[in-house]
């Protein structure tokens, strides 16, 4: 097993990737402005505590995760050329993410709890924060669940766009073309199904809600519990790392 | 002693047939002609045996072992084919280091010498290389890695001819120097003859052919003299294809000739691969035999 070999390759790629990411986040929304403020002669309006306040830099690392784990045909190509094999693959690269996700979810929450909170005094700065905040009395224990929560969500992300991208790689480019414009459409019309079934008498929902409410962490108090979501995002990540494996073993080069 | 087998072996795309019950063995320290005209299936072939691509049926193994998602058999192998797989915004000297990385002593000092003969910028972009430099760059990689078993693809695809004679000449060198098998796919015949121990000839998905060059060119008869003579005295045997030249004809034999008389009229002597390789693979009318 070459996993180490693999896992190293990977991760000095993708870390590099990251970087890139946030060297360019910088500077679209710190430098541009100011640049912009420069140049129309507004420099007093600028400010860096008020951008500093307003960067959602945990939504673009989460959109930064969904999107590498999506592309994964490029790395397939090297590695197979290499003899490297795609069970190692896959382990190398679930394990890459899983230290970018480290990586980046640690400093998602350093930047909230020592830049965001203290300027802007919210509570509510994230998914878990707006939800499950109360749940917790002990501070530390709140913070420690908020990153393993925040993580999870991640490695959700990550793992639905690696069974996206995994699916994909399987086709020819026409063919993908076809599900990319399909997929939308088709999703539209059942949406307006599902729409339009439930507000008919004969269609009750009513288990899809209680099934929400629960996964939601809703019992009939005003504090909702995050165990039932986490223990979701667990079940449909392991769902999916099964998924995953099984379109690994099926990349193969495709005609060129 | 190492063997690569390919055992039983059939690929389709869609409704066309690529391979149809291929069993191959290439043993250690040999050099193999992989020869077959266009879409033979050649490589096909390779992909399969280096596991890109899966087949239909049949399998491959590397020491008994299968090599299906086996990492320790696939990094005893190399091929060098026409398709890109490295990103084309890396440059040389990034992809030597990573293909280090995964196969572990690369040859540096030859890749040196190699780099300098040929004259590659190694600071350049995968993607800048012209197709002659391509193909030069990728046969550097594949004589360096520590493998048992090389697999080139139409490897002097785009080199002049000053390259393709340094590239030949590098590669019994290396060869000499550290003997290791190779698997060569090529329609230049002529060009690997003299160099290949021995010749497997696809064509239509099947094996035609899989012999030492010795043995197959031992075989090859070609028959000259007045047509009535060269007629007579070729009659049973397996006449790949002829030639004409007014009263004159030249039978081209492949097989054993048994102990039949040759008249006085005509004259026997041996034919290169090239022309043994025209005649199987064209279909000539003549009873066609596979020699496996």
């Amino acid at each position: 097993m070459k996993t180490n070999q693999v896992t190293k390759y990977l991760f000095k790629k993708q870390i590099v990737l990251l970087g890139e990411l946030y060297l360019f986040a910088f500077a679209i929304i710190f430098l541009l402005p100011l640049l912009l403020s420069v140049i129309s002669g507004t420099l007093s309006d600028y400010s860096f505590v008020g951008l500093l306040k307003g960067a959602h830099i945990a939504a673009l690392f989460g959109i930064f995760m969904i999107a590498i784990s999506t592309l994964s045909y490029e790395n397939f190509k090297f590695l197979i050329q290499n003899g490297i094999s795609r069970k190692t693959f896959f382990e190398a690269q679930l394990t890459v993410y899983g230290i970018l996700i480290l990586i980046g979810n640690t400093i998602n929450l350093f930047y909230d709890y020592l830049i965001v909170v203290p300027l802007t005094h919210a509570s509510t700065f994230n998914t878990f924060m707006s939800l499950y905040a109360d749940f917790f009395d002990n501070p530390f224990v709140s913070v420690t669940f908020n990153f393993i929560f925040s993580a999870l969500l991640l490695v959700f992300g990550a793992l639905a766009g690696m069974t996206v991208g995994s699916f994909m790689t399987l086709f020819s480019k026409l063919t993908q073309r076809i599900i990319l414009i399909a997929t939308p459409v088709v999703g539209v019309v059942t949406m307006a199904y599902v729409a339009n079934a439930t507000n008919n008498a004969h269609y009750q929902m009513s288990w899809v809600v209680n099934f929400a409410k629960f996964i939601i962490g809703e019992n009939g108090n005003d504090v909702l519990n995050p165990f039932p979501m986490m223990g979701f995002l667990l079940v449909l990540s392991a769902i999916m790392i099964v998924i995953i494996r099984y379109l690994f073993a099926k990349k193969q080069l495709k005609k060129a | 002693m190492s063997v690569l087998e390919v055992n039983h072996v059939s690929k389709s795309f869609g409704s066309n047939t690529i391979l149809q019950d291929i069993n191959l063995a290439f043993e250690e320290n040999k050099i193999y002609g992989l020869l077959g005209r266009n879409g033979a299936g050649k490589s096909t072939l390779l992909n399969i045996m280096t596991n890109r691509i899966f087949p239909d049926a049949g399998d491959v193994k590397l020491d008994s072992e299968n090599i299906n998602d086996n990492d320790t058999k696939l990094g005893l192998m190399y091929l060098m084919s026409e398709v890109n797989l490295y990103s084309n915004g890396t440059t040389l000297k990034q992809i030597i280091s990573d293909t280090e990385l995964m196969y572990g002593d690369f040859d540096h000092s030859f890749a040196a010498r190699l780099i300098d003969e040929f004259g590659i910028d190694i600071n350049q972009k995968f993607g800048k290389l012209s197709t002659g430099y391509n193909s030069i760059f990728k046969l550097i990689l594949a004589l360096c890695v520590p493998v048992k078993f090389v697999l080139l693809d139409e490897p002097v695809l785009g080199l002049d001819a000053n390259h393709r004679e340094l590239f030949y000449s590098e590669l019994i060198q290396s060869y000499s120097d550290n003997p290791r098998t190779f698997i060569i796919s090529t329609h230049l015949i002529e060009e690997v003859a003299n160099i290949i121990s021995d010749v497997i000839v696809l064509d239509q998905g099947r094996i035609m052919l899989d012999q030492p060059v010795e043995d197959v060119l031992a075989k090859t008869h070609s028959v000259v003299g007045p047509a009535k003579d060269v007629e007579r005295y070729t009659k049973g045997l397996n006449v790949i294809g002829h030639d004409t030249m007014g009263t004159i004809k030249a039978n081209y034999v492949y097989g054993d000739l048994d102990d039949r008389p040759l008249p006085d009229t005509v004259q026997l002597s041996n034919f290169d691969l090239q022309k043994l390789f025209i005649f199987l693979t064209n279909k000539y009318e003549g009873s066609m035999h596979s020699e496996n």
